[in-house]
């Protein structure tokens, strides 16, 4: 078993006194290589902290967040962002695209940032997968929600990072779309071995996952392997025997 | 449908928490108000106390505020045009005649005796004087005298009452008598002049309807002497005459220059309020939105706004109105007497206060928020409940694809970001590009009219004494009296600090006239000057001979110096034989009409000297008037003799002794050594001058000249160059607003992209090239278009005034464009560093709610 993030002992406090708010209240937590981890809450709960946090976008009071082998905490500003665009892919609940790039130039932006050229072919199997082929050239705002976030989900896979971190990527989304999102998010995580961490308060959109974490009060109040988990452990057992 | 609107009062307090909740915004909307009230009446303030300092100067300078006047004027006459509804006031001189007498130092006085009647005294000639002291004489024998007068006098500390015995000549005859002082003033024309009572003139028998002069001044300035000819019966011999000159066109063009300084500050105003509601409205989309969801009607979102922008102007209008009223009632004062340096220049000057100015700036201030907030104003109305969830800032609304690979790359990022919002790239263009082109603009005309290039154009010397008789063509009326004496010469040479001395003679000579030599000339006269087409060649000719047989076919022969003549082959290929020159054969031909074609003819002129001996030159050359710079020539002259006669005639002293030994000095051009010395100089000279009595002498010095154009100009400098300032203030602060709301409206877009992987450093980048290409394209701008508009100014230039020389501003082009790339290349960096304090999910959290 190949643990690819773990977090330690976070902390995240807001306020003080009587209005002090525990956010994260010492959290730990490990996540395996090519897993689909889900992460539920009620809304306060701490779960969007815990996901900013894992991800490099804020900072912990106290704790530490390793991925890869690389601690977070230790890079600077810069770094981390470098860090971030390299390994980690963001899905956010409202796409976060940027409204002046075409959906071509939003999948492939974090590379460009880094000055590489895109491979083409990896690109287009990704637009492929997500039903993106006619779309290429349109610009965000003349696409319905659900296209946005499959191109937010292009962009998060286009640089092959070691995590994916969603947060609420069907949030703004109706069900029969939300459904169809994350089936698409979670055939591509499967497709290119992705590791994925998502937020959601959807119960049926959580079962979909391998794993439950449930917070409650900035702490981890549950911790569960879901039917999927087996599944997907079988099936990548099997593969293991087939391959010579 | 009738929509259900929300209730007035449930308004105002939707708008009092707007207004508290936006304080920053208040806080800019308010600065650019006042700002632009501030600058609307700056520029009314200034230009209003130029023209009234070119006004007083005018009148200062024609000595009355009269218009026109009417000799000899009967009873009837005076009544009709007093009953005239475009005439303000009437006012009658006399003119009695002249000082007759000579002061301690042996020269005659120069002093005009005069009578004014109350009327003229009060209407015409106390706004043209300064200074009055006493009250102005009332008995016959008290006389009031100008501080010229005085001087002429000798009297430096004159006193109320005191004696002043005076010879002088009137229509009865020759005088002496003492009069009492009554008063003295300061005018502005430069001569003597005496003042006598209504008692005196009765006793002496002098009459208006006889000996007067009717003075009218005129509700029009650019008056037209037609309308009285056309009203008034005129007895034989009367004529209305013009004084003074009519509307400044100088005045004009500062008023056309203030009225484009004045639109361009209502446009920028425009656009720095426009842009910072704008902006407010967009940040509160979904406010609005929710504001139409619960019932506002579109009318009332639409006044909501309006309110706002009518409380902004509520308080930055007075404060604005007080800082100008702080820097006219302080500052202009300041800068205008700064700038008319000239204490003693010949017209003075008046600060003047208006509070009419601060009317009109209030008016066009209002106008501008008025304009500036309907448009946003609009916006908001517009907004739809269900647009304004989805709302985006900046992002493109109409625009669905684009087809391009490479929009990721910085560069192109960049690019696309100028021109995302084409009303805000054509507002930092416009702003940046205007308030360049039109610095440079106005500097170029600044520059071309230096006191330096006046004084370079007006004196080929520091300093020159001129005999004024030679102005007048051909000579005053009788005899040529001399100015200046060989020792007088002597004297100059020796004051302290002059290092040379350059004497030219002059005389007016009778050319003899030879019908076969002029034939070029006279037909290029005849075909391309001749100016009434139905007069025929022959007609010319018997004008020619008019001239002839009164003797004053003839023109002005002045000696060169060989060192002039040399400096001329230098520069012309030798085309002048120094020696044939030098012994006096030849002469050289100088003027600006057909004077050419006599090159190589032989002259034969008779100076009316006594022997009347003839004496003929071969003319060797021809030097034209734009070349060789005269100081004798008039300024222009379209009289017949100046066209069918050479204008001047160049010849050596050897060549003047040929001619006569009776030429008179009629230039003295003074060399000093130390230009430092100009003033100390001047002064010993302006003494040294004060000594002469000639009518006819004319001292004009370069610190004189630098004195007179500072009165004309200093003011025009003045609101050039404040007007340059405040244009690259508004330039400035246009481009620093449109970054700032840039950077400040795409602030979660940057949190976007840093969320996915941008660095700051990345973003920076973007902007500082976002930022050179501003500067790029505005110089591209510049240089073409800006250029095109320099040259059009260079064109202008030499109508503004004839010895402006333009010259192309290269250090101010590239020091402004330098100060373009700084100033572009570094505030966008900057502004995104004191945006992007908060953290990334504070800015996306501030996005999201």
């Amino acid at each position: 078993m190949h643990i690819i993030l773990q977090a330690k002992g976070l902390k995240k406090y807001y306020g003080s006194g009587e209005a002090l708010v525990r956010a994260l209240d010492g959290v730990d937590l490990e996540i395996e290589k090519d897993g689909f981890t889900a992460v539920i809450g009620t809304s306060g709960s701490g779960k969007s902290t815990l996901l900013n946090m894992l991800g490099g976008l804020d900072v912990p009071d106290e704790g530490s967040v390793t991925i890869d082998g690389t601690e977070l905490s230790g890079l600077g500003d810069e770094a981390a962002t470098v860090f971030r665009r390299r390994h980690i892919g963001f899905i956010f609940q409202n796409y976060n695209l940027i409204p002046v790039l075409n959906v071509w130039e939003n999948i492939v932006f974090p590379i460009t940032l880094d000055n590489h050229r895109p491979n083409e072919d990896f690109i287009m199997r990704l637009v492929s997968l997500l039903g993106l082929e006619g779309k290429l050239d349109r610009l965000p705002g003349s696409l319905s929600g659900g296209q946005q976030q499959r191109v937010a989900i292009a962009r998060a896979l286009s640089t092959k990072p070691s995590i994916i971190l969603a947060d609420e990527p069907t949030g703004n989304l109706d069900s029969r779309t939300s459904q169809a999102v994350i089936a698409l998010l979670k055939k591509t995580s499967r497709e290119f071995r992705q590791t994925i961490v998502m937020i959601t308060h959807d119960p049926e959109i959580a079962a979909i996952a391998d794993r439950v974490v449930r917070i409650e009060d900035g702490r981890i109040a549950g911790d569960t392997l879901t039917h999927s988990y087996e599944q997907h452990n079988i099936r990548n057992n099997s593969q293991r025997r087939i391959q010579p | 449908m009738k929509t259900h609107s929300i209730s007035k009062s449930t308004l105002r307090q939707v708008e009092k928490g707007l207004t508290k909740a936006n304080r920053v915004r208040n806080l800019f909307a308010v600065l650019a108000v006042i700002l632009t009230t501030f600058l609307i009446a700056t520029v009314f303030s200034l230009g209003f106390s130029y023209i009234t300092n070119m006004q007083i100067s005018q009148i200062r300078q024609a000595g009355t505020t009269a218009n026109a006047s009417l000799n000899m004027p009967s009873r009837k006459q005076e009544e009709q045009i007093k009953a005239l509804d475009y005439v303000i006031s009437t006012g009658h001189q006399i003119e009695i005649g002249t000082a007759d007498q000579v002061n301690e130092a042996g020269n005659p006085l120069n002093i005009a005796l005069m009578y004014c009647d109350s009327d003229e005294w009060e209407n015409h000639f106390r706004e043209a004087v300064s200074d009055i002291k006493g009250s102005y004489p009332s008995a016959t024998n008290e006389i009031m005298l100008n501080m010229e007068a005085l001087s002429q006098m000798g009297i430096s500390s004159p006193s109320i009452g005191m004696e002043i015995p005076l010879s002088y000549t009137d229509k009865n005859g020759e005088h002496t008598d003492t009069f009492l002082l009554s008063g003295w003033f300061r005018d502005y024309s430069g001569a003597g002049k005496a003042v006598f009572s209504e008692a005196w003139c009765r006793s002496s028998g002098y009459r208006t309807e006889t000996d007067g002069i009717l003075s009218i001044r005129l509700s029009n300035p650019a008056f037209d002497l037609s309308s009285l000819e056309a009203d008034i019966d005129l007895a034989e011999g009367q004529s209305f005459n013009g004084i003074g000159t009519p509307g400044s066109s100088s005045g004009n063009s500062i008023v056309i220059i203030a009225a484009m300084l004045v639109l361009f500050i209502m446009a920028s105003g425009y656009l720095l309020i426009y842009n910072v509601l704008y902006i407010s409205i967009t940040k509160d989309t979904r406010f609005y939105g929710l504001l139409r969801a619960v019932g506002a009607s579109r009318r009332q979102v639409r006044s909501l706004v309006k309110r706002q922008a009518f409380k902004f102007a509520c308080v930055g209008i007075p404060v604005g109105i007080v800082l100008a009223a702080l820097v006219s009632v302080v500052l202009v004062p300041f800068v205008l007497r700064a700038g008319y340096t000239g204490i003693d220049s010949k017209t003075g000057t008046v600060v003047s206060f208006q509070p009419l100015i601060f009317l009109f700036s209030i008016l066009f201030s209002a106008l501008t928020v008025w304009i500036s907030c309907s448009l946003p104003a609009k916006t908001a109305a517009k907004i739809s409940p269900t647009e304004a969830l989805r709302y985006q800032n900046f992002a493109p609304k109409k625009q669905k694809s684009r087809r391009s690979r490479n929009g990721g790359s910085l560069f192109v990022m960049a690019f696309h970001n100028i021109f995302r919002d084409k009303k805000r790239a054509l507002l930092v263009f416009l702003s940046l590009f205007m308030g360049t082109v039109s610095i440079l603009g106005v500097n170029g005309v600044l520059g071309s009219l230096t006191a330096d290039k006046y004084i370079e154009n007006y004196t080929n010397y520091s300093f020159e004494f001129l005999d004024d008789q030679f102005f007048v063509f051909p000579g005053p009326e009788g005899e040529f009296i001399p100015q200046y004496s060989e020792d007088f010469v002597s004297r100059v040479s020796a004051t302290e600090g002059v290092s040379g001395v350059h004497v030219s003679y002059g005389i007016f000579a009778n050319l003899e006239f030879d019908g076969e030599q002029f034939s070029e000339m006279l037909d290029a006269v005849y075909s391309e000057w001749y100016v009434p087409a139905d007069q025929s060649r022959d007609e010319m000719m018997a004008e020619i001979q008019d001239l002839i047989d009164r003797n004053r076919y003839g023109t002005y022969i002045f000696t060169v110096e060989d060192s002039q003549v040399e400096a001329w082959n230098q520069s012309h290929g030798d085309s002048i034989d120094l020696e044939a020159f030098r012994r006096g054969d030849t002469a050289i031909v100088s003027g600006q009409w057909y004077d050419e074609e006599l090159t190589g003819k032989e002259l034969t002129f008779t100076a009316d000297a006594q022997d009347g001996k003839p004496a003929s030159f071969r003319v060797d050359g021809y030097w034209s008037y734009g070349e060789y710079r005269n100081s004798h020539y008039p300024e222009s002259r379209y009289d017949l003799i100046s066209i069918v006669a050479p204008e001047a005639v160049l010849v050596s002293e050897q060549g003047m002794k040929r001619l006569t030994d009776q030429a008179l000095i009629c230039d003295i051009g003074v060399d000093i050594d130390d230009p430092s010395q100009l003033d100390a100089v001047d002064a010993r000279l302006q003494e040294l001058s004060g000594t002469l009595t000639g009518a006819y002498v004319d001292l004009v010095s370069a610190a004189g000249q630098r004195d007179t154009w500072n009165t004309f100009f200093s003011g025009l400098s003045v609101l050039g160059n404040g007007a340059s300032i405040l244009l690259i203030l508004v330039g400035l602060i246009n481009f620093v607003n449109v970054m700032l709301t840039g950077v400040i409206a795409r602030k979660n877009e940057f949190a976007i992209m840093e969320s996915v992987g941008m660095t700051k450093r990345q973003i920076r980048r973007t902007l500082t090239m976002e930022g050179g290409l501003y500067a790029l394209i505005t110089t591209g701008l510049i240089l073409t278009l800006g250029n095109g508009f320099l040259l059009l100014v260079s064109r202008a230039v030499p109508g503004i005034a004839d010895y402006a020389k333009f010259e192309y501003p290269v250090s101010l082009v590239v020091l402004l464009i330098l100060s373009i790339f700084v100033i572009c290349l570094s505030v966008p960096p900057l502004v995104y560093h004191c945006a992007a304090r908060e953290t990334i999910i504070e800015r996306l959290h501030s996005f999201e709610n």
